[in-house]
Parts: structure tokens; sequence; C-alpha cells
């Protein structure tokens, strides 16, 4: 009776992990796409022409 | 009344946004970014990339013009990624320099139009072409946004 409880405990816990693990998505690794870089090194600009990052 | 958006998931650390645009050319799969650029005096720097991700290419374009019919719907959207972004980044700056004037003037015009929505969330300073920073106001033309959540 003690061991059905448990796996019924595991089976909760397992389904419990699954349901939170579905709030997220895996992000494709877009760390090199030229368009990101791109408009990464344009908002930099844009903050350099504000003064707010420095020139170099 | 709060503008119609789509539901969105989020990667693990609240940078990363994925949700689908819904309409006549389909389900098309869109993704934002904030990218971290810089520290400043004591602000964190993050670019806003948004766009339709092409999973073959593997790439991100947000030079696509998708006429899917919920442009609106879509930058509610993405508006809300912001809100919730600057929640887990508190003190952070998003940076808005679109790709092309066009779309430019198209995130202006909806600010204007959303304008006290958005001015009792976040404060919104405007690049200029001169480089000057100055508060959003109708009518001007800017090069780009900073958006910093209120305290």
């Amino acid at each position: 009776m003690g061991i059905v409880s448990k796996n019924k405990r595991n089976v909760k816990s397992k389904k419990t992990a699954k349901k939170k693990s579905s709030r997220y998505f895996e992000i494709p690794d877009l760390s090199n796409d030229p368009y990101i870089l791109k408009k990464n090194e344009a908002a930099k600009a844009m903050l350099r022409k504000a003064g707010i990052l420095s020139k170099d | 009344m709060l503008p119609e958006r789509y539901e969105y998931r989020r990667a693990r650390g609240y940078r990363e946004y994925q949700f689908f645009s819904e309409g006549p050319k389909g389900k098309i799969r869109k993704l934002v970014i904030y990218s971290y650029l810089a520290t400043e005096d004591g602000h964190a720097y993050y670019n806003l990339g948004f766009g339709d991700y092409d999973a073959v290419a593997n790439e991100l374009n947000d030079f696509a013009i998708s006429n899917n019919l919920d442009r609106d719907k879509v930058l509610a959207t993405v508006a809300a990624t912001a809100e919730e972004f600057t929640r887990h980044y508190p003190g952070s700056r998003i940076v808005v320099k679109e790709s092309t004037p066009a779309r430019t003037r198209l995130y202006q015009m909806k600010i204007a139009l959303h304008y006290s929505m958005i001015a009792e969330i976040f404060d919104i300073q405007c690049q200029t072409a001169t480089g000057k920073s100055v508060p959003f106001r109708k009518g001007e033309n800017y090069e780009g946004f900073i958006f910093e959540r209120k305290a």
C-alpha cells in the first residue's frame, strides 16, 4: 500500500514538472544572426550619437 | 481599453519571447529578443529585436512584411513583452532603433496613439537626427526611442 502511494506521488510530480516547463520555449541560437548583430550596432551608434555611450 | 494581443511564451531569463501571428497568410512565428548592449550610469541598455523567425535559415527577419492583417495585435504583443522584460530587469532601458524610416514612423504613430497608456508605465526618450534626447511629442520625427520603466 505504501509503495503504491509513493508511485502515485512520483507520477504526479512528473506531470507537474512537465506543465511548468511548457511555460517556456527553447530559443534558437541566434547569437550570430546578421539581422540582430546589425541592429545592435545601429542601436549602439544611436546611443553614441546621443552621448550615452562613449565613442570608443 | 487594452489593445488585443497574442499569448506569448518566453525563454528562461525573460529576454526572448515567442508568439504566432495568425491571419490570412497563415501562422507566422514571431520572436522578440532583448539583446544586451552596454551599461552606462547604472542602466543596462537592451536593444529590441523583433521579426519573423525563419526556421529553415535559422534567422530573424524584420524586413518581412507579413501582411497578416494583425499589425496592431502584433505590436500590442511586443509591448506586453517589454512590460514583462522591464519588470524582471529593473533599471534597464530598451533601445528601439528600427531598420527603416518607415518602420520608425509606424512606431511613432503607435506611440502617439497609445501615449497615455504607455506613459503610465514607461518614460520615453526620443533620439533626434542631431543626436539630442528629447521627450516624446506628437508629430515630431525621431531616429529611435529609449524606454525605461517608471519606478
